[in-house]
């Protein structure tokens, strides 16, 4: 077994018997159950829990990943002074911190979602489709707490600049969009929208899960051109690829700036 | 043997470690000490390799210092303020450190192989917390986890940081029977502490730094010849005096209107 792996094993039992993360399974499950309690079918359920998902799992995922970053340092320090490379440790903290969560994200609304969806071959491809892009969601948070957590020195301008980035992405953004929608012509949006969509993994979530709902007919003419890209092979590929730089590529900076600083 | 040659370190345009060049010999023990911010930690980080020197090299028995890990195989480390997984207990910290110094190749010697004879769980009273959580655990015992994972793999070199700080007469005696127990072994040990009392029967060598500055490297007998003290307290006090009265003496050249003053 790897150094990486082995100090992941050991972080994943840390952060395991954590409080926080029983919380966050418990909060997923009861948001689940409830909007399966209230919806008819399970893909109504789903549609109701794909606003909810997108604000919830990428701000547990920036304010987990920083806090225990910054809890972690000084451990850290002691992991380092071991015959173990900082390459090695990253690797290992990352996985030990993204995998429990991710976890917790399939069990807390994976358990109520496929009991309701069973004998549904296509509900079940729905929410199949759904828990894949919480979790990738869950990475590419993680991904950037990290690269908060080691570009910002201070704990508490790093939590700060966590919940901007949060914040960022999922409300000023739409802020920004919906200013751009009401004074821009739809014809003029259609391509900066795209573009914006890809430039915020949380975007690129909604509409990858909004896709194989009707909801996209709700967007007007824009939600027209997305459904044309976003509906095809190639715009789902784009879509995740995207979504899938955007675990890697912040996390590869993350490590280069965690190889180089003083600890 | 340590070689420290024209190290440099700076944060910002705080200067650290100014040009700093020393030996510390092998198989014996070196006191580190020097006033608050004198550069103890960083020229201890700097060994570890957690701090990246801005100039100089520091070679370890004709290895530099760089960043291959492997050379900390052979280092024990106690840092001064010990952090741990809350959620881990004492048990799964010490097999987490079995792992990742198992996980190194050219590791041969398991733990206590190097050190028979010596069971660092009963000597520092930890066989009652070895089942319990590191986070419920008081200050002191985690000191003494700390110093349990410092001696526990029959190290060449220790790097111990106040070491005593927080731990009660009975372990602080016990922790200074271990300390001269692997003087015994021929272990070479470089000890910073504030509490100079606690250095006084253990020390051989000692390294004084001011402001960053070495201004004595040097045999702990030199010394007490040199300053004519009766003790490595005494002496150690005197060199603190001095240096006082020098930056004292500097600042009043400084000033304006001090040359004046001067003649």
């Amino acid at each position: 077994m790897s150094v990486s792996a082995r100090i992941a094993r050991y972080e994943l039992r840390d952060v395991s018997r954590g409080r926080w993360l029983i919380v966050y399974v418990a909060l997923l499950f009861g948001l689940a159950q409830t909007l399966l309690a209230l919806e008819a079918d399970t893909t109504r359920a789903l549609a109701g829990l794909i606003n909810v998902v997108l604000i919830v799992v990428p701000l547990v995922g920036l304010l987990f990943g920083t806090l225990h970053m910054y809890g972690a340092r000084d451990f850290n320090r002691m992991l380092l002074a071991q015959p173990v490379g900082r390459r090695e440790l990253f690797n290992g903290l990352y996985a030990g911190v993204a995998l429990p969560l991710a976890g917790a994200t399939i069990l807390g609304l994976g358990l109520p979602l496929v009991v309701g969806a069973l004998g549904d071959s296509s509900a079940l491809a729905g929410v199949a489709r759904f828990l894949g892009v919480a979790v990738v969601l869950t990475l590419a948070s993680v991904s950037l707490s990290f690269l908060t957590s080691v570009a910002v020195r201070d704990r508490a301008a790093g939590m700060g600049v966590a919940v901007l980035i949060w914040l960022s992405l999922s409300v000023l953004y739409d802020g920004v969009l919906i200013a751009a929608a009401s004074t821009l012509p739809s014809a003029a949006l259609e391509r900066p929208a795209l573009i914006m969509t890809l430039l915020n993994p949380i975007d690129t979530a909604r509409v990858l899960l909004l896709m194989q709902f009707d909801g996209a007919a709700l967007m007007g003419y824009t939600g027209a051109v997305f459904r044309n890209f976003f509906g095809g092979t190639t715009g789902t590929a784009v879509a995740l690829l995207t979504l899938t730089a955007w675990i890697i590529l912040p996390l590869l900076l993350a490590r280069r700036i965690f190889r180089r600083s003083d600890l | 043997m340590i070689r420290i040659e024209n190290l440099n370190k700076s944060y910002g345009r705080l200067a650290v470690l100014r040009d700093v060049t020393l030996s510390i010999p092998r198989g014996r023990i070196t006191a580190l000490v020097g006033p608050n911010a004198a550069g103890k930690t960083t020229l201890v980080k700097s060994i570890l390799g957690l701090v990246r020197p801005g100039s100089g090299r520091i070679v370890i028995d004709d290895h530099p210092v760089n960043r291959d890990p492997v050379y900390r195989e052979r280092i024990g480390y106690m840092p001064q303020q010990p952090a741990f997984p809350d959620n881990l207990k004492v048990r799964e910290l010490l097999a987490f450190m079995d792992d990742i110094r198992g996980a190194s190749e050219g590791v041969a010697a398991g733990p206590f192989d190097r050190a028979p004879g010596r069971d660092l769980i009963d000597t520092f009273n930890l066989s009652d917390s070895m089942d319990r959580r590191l986070g419920t655990l008081s200050g002191g015992t985690r000191q003494k986890v700390n110093a349990a994972v410092a001696f526990r793999y029959g190290a060449d070199l220790l790097l111990l940081d106040e070491p005593t700080a927080g731990l009660d007469p009975l372990a602080r005696t016990r922790l200074k029977e271990v300390i001269a127990q692997e003087r015994e072994r021929g272990t070479t040990v470089l000890v910073t502490s504030h509490v100079l009392s606690e250095l006084r029967e253990l020390a051989e060598h000692i390294i004084y730094l001011v402001d960053g500055r070495l201004e004595v490297s040097s045999s702990v007998t030199d010394l007490l010849r040199q300053t004519g003290a009766a003790d490595l307290e005494q002496a150690v006090a005197r060199l603190m005096a001095e240096s006082a009265e020098s930056a004292e003496s500097v600042t009043d050249t400084q000033r304006p209107g001090a040359v004046g003053e001067a003649g």
